[in-house]
């Protein structure tokens, strides 16, 4: 596949956060010797400048989550290449990930099995901030009650919950504590799959500006893994459309919004449902 | 359904309170009240942490052990507070559903999703035995006929490439085709009442409107009841025609779908109509919040 440009253009000269190329998953189809394998991602190239909003849309099944998993290095990809801050990390083992970990967080698409269930949210926020790989990199804020109250005050949860355990909550509280793990530690990067899926429109709208305000503040570059177009289109200055695992359509967000290339990608601007009130 | 009298709703819930464990906890769910009959379709949206799930979980009779779940939840007439489990379970599955808002942990990561979806058939039809002429078959006929049902019901959630899907264990799977396999689970037996919480999270658009479609022609071809927990609106109003509104464990308005999201009363209500429309936002800019228009009310707030 080409090379894609997925930001705006004045930003050429900088070392990127990301640069794939050509990466690929497949997966072996169980019993399936000699049968064509799942090809989840399939040979996907783009840049993440910083400071870059990237969303990224796609139907189920179309290779996200496996995509920003690979970047993260949390699953080995099966070809390709993945560049961060100009070291190449494909295969590296996990002692020569430092960078990446101290900068690179990740919100998970099923908080309920991505956090620790015998820890309290307390401890689970702080984990990241006690972790001796990011500690060996520096520069993380303090562990202390007051970081971890104020963290969940931000996603709009009262300091109490700290001491309860991750499946004492709602569903919308498991998200936010899970996006307030990931912004404990004040990564660079934030990758976030589904991260906002379940909440209300106001608490969602207040955990956006909490991303906004980081974005405005310290330059946190965004990867955002959403089926809601509106929501990307609010937070993202560019998006990459998937389907059946490839990267079909790539590009500034109102570009790619405003003038559609891939009849997928009119598909899902097309089937974004709009509120039907009957009049009264 | 038919064999009932009109008046007796085929769920009545009233006076329910559902408290957890901690001392001195205030309850997550405070006294509410609501009947659902046949062919009715209920909204149930608000505040994260409102009390939704919670709700849900009580009428299911899933709320963990030590869970103080007070006041009445009636079947056809029949109380369901206090039941026993088996009985519990004989009605779980089969005459009212649910699909639940975190697919992973409905889910046996132990066996194929397959295996899952057979082993839920196979309740159906042990349980309809009595009456398998109905069917005009036998249940072993029926079993023997398990794997082609299976792959039926993944293909009509809209799941492509079905027989991987079936081999699959849930954590080779993706969000939202976890998903789809719970909807296609809660849909399949053609169950009276099916509640759904928040169904649709990680669907992309295309692949949800298949499954409203597929939910509203399965819940009009029984005339079966739905109570439809979503934080979107937009699919809210596509599924239901009334709604209610809960807030710190009340239904605190509730009505028809015009009513509630057209001339809301309550100023929970009101603040949660104001910051919907995400796109009349220019992109970027902070978005507004429910504290912008009311400071809310306090006491009894713990999350
Ligand atoms: N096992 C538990 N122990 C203690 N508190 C709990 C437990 N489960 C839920 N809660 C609390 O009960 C309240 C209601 O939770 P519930 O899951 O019903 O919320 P919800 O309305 O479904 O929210 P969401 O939209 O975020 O899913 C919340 O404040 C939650 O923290
Ligand atoms: N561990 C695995 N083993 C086998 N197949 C897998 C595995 N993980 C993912 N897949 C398959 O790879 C494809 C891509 O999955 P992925 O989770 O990346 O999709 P997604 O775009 O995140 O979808 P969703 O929006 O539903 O979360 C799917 O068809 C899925 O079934
Ligand atoms: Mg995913
Ligand atoms: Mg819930």
């Amino acid at each position: 596949m080409a090379e894609r440009h997925t930001g705006p253009s004045d930003r050429g000269s900088v070392v990127p956060e990301f640069e794939v190329t050509g990466l690929s998953r497949s997966f072996e189809r169980r019993g399936g010797r000699g049968r064509e394998p799942v090809h989840a991602v399939d040979d996907v190239t783009l840049t993440v400048v910083p400071g870059q909003r990237l969303g990224i849309v796609g139907g189920s099944g179309s290779g996200k989550s496996t995509l920003v998993r690979m970047l993260l290095a949390l699953l080995p990809p099966t070809g390709g290449r993945i560049v961060f801050r100009g070291l190449d990390i494909t295969g590296l083992p996990e002692r020569d990930l430092g960078t990446l970990r101290r900068h690179v967080q990740m919100v998970f698409q099923d908080p309920r099995s991505s956090l620790d269930p015998r820890m309290r949210v307390g401890r689970i926020i702080g984990e990241p901030l006690r972790s001796p790989i990011l500690k060996a990199q520096g520069g993380l804020p303090p562990d202390s009650p007051e970081q971890t109250a104020a963290l969940l005050a931000k996603v709009g949860l009262e300091p109490g919950i700290a001491a309860r355990y991750p499946h004492e909550l709602s569903g919308g509280q498991r998200q936010r504590v899970a996006i307030a793990r990931a912004l404990a530690p004040a990564p660079s990067v934030l990758v976030a799959d589904e991260a906002v899926s379940s909440l209300d429109v106001s608490v969602r709208a207040q955990v956006l500006n909490l991303l906004l305000e980081r974005v405005r503040d310290d330059g946190l570059t965004l990867l955002f893994v959403s089926h809601d177009i509106a929501v990307v289109r609010h937070l993202c200055d560019s998006v990459l459309v998937m389907q059946g695992g490839r990267a079909v359509e790539a590009g500034p967000i109102d570009a790619v919004c405003g003038n559609p290339q891939h009849p997928y990608t009119r598909v899902l601007l097309d089937a974004v449902p709009t509120i039907h009130v009957p009049v009264q | 359904m038919s064999d009932v009298p009109e008046a007796v709703p085929l769920l009545a819930v009233d006076g329910l309170s559902v408290t957890f464990g901690r001392a001195g906890a205030s309850p997550a769910v405070r006294d509410i009240a609501f009947t659902l009959s046949s062919g009715e379709r209920w909204g149930l949206i608000g505040e994260s942490g409102s009390g939704k799930s919670a709700t849900a979980l009580a009428i299911m009779g899933l709320l963990p052990e030590g869970v103080h779940v007070h006041g009445s939840v009636r079947w056809r007439g029949g109380e369901l507070v206090g039941l026993g489990d088996a009985a519990y379970s004989r009605l779980r599955g089969d005459a009212m559903t649910m699909v639940f808002q975190e697919p992973m942990t409905a889910l046996d990561p132990t066996m194929t999703v397959g295996r899952q979806v057979a082993e839920v058939l196979r309740l159906h039809y042990v349980r309809r035995a009595a009456d398998a002429q109905r069917y005009g078959v036998g249940p072993e006929r029926i079993r023997g006929h398990a794997r082609e049902r299976v792959l039926g019901v993944l293909a009509e959630v809209g799941l492509p490439d079905v027989e991987r899907i079936a081999d699959s264990f849930p954590h080779q799977l993706s969000g939202g085709q976890r998903q789809l396999v719970l909807i296609g689970m809660a849909l399949m037996n053609s169950p009276l009442l099916v509640i759904c919480d928040e169904p649709t999270t990680a669907l992309d658009v295309t692949v949800q409107a298949t499954v409203l479609r597929l939910l509203d022609a399965g819940l009009s071809a029984v005339g079966a009841a739905c109570l439809f927990i979503s934080h979107d609106l937009a699919v809210v109003s596509q599924v239901c025609s009334q709604v209610m509104v809960m807030y710190q464990g009340r239904i605190v308005e509730r009505g028809s779908l015009a009513q509630v999201l057209g001339a809301p009363a309550h100023p929970y209500t009101r603040g949660l109509v104001a910051t919907a429309a995400i796109d009349a936002v220019p992109p970027g800019e902070r978005l507004p919040v429910i504290g912008d228009f009311w400071a809310g009310e306090d006491g009894g707030r713990d999350g």
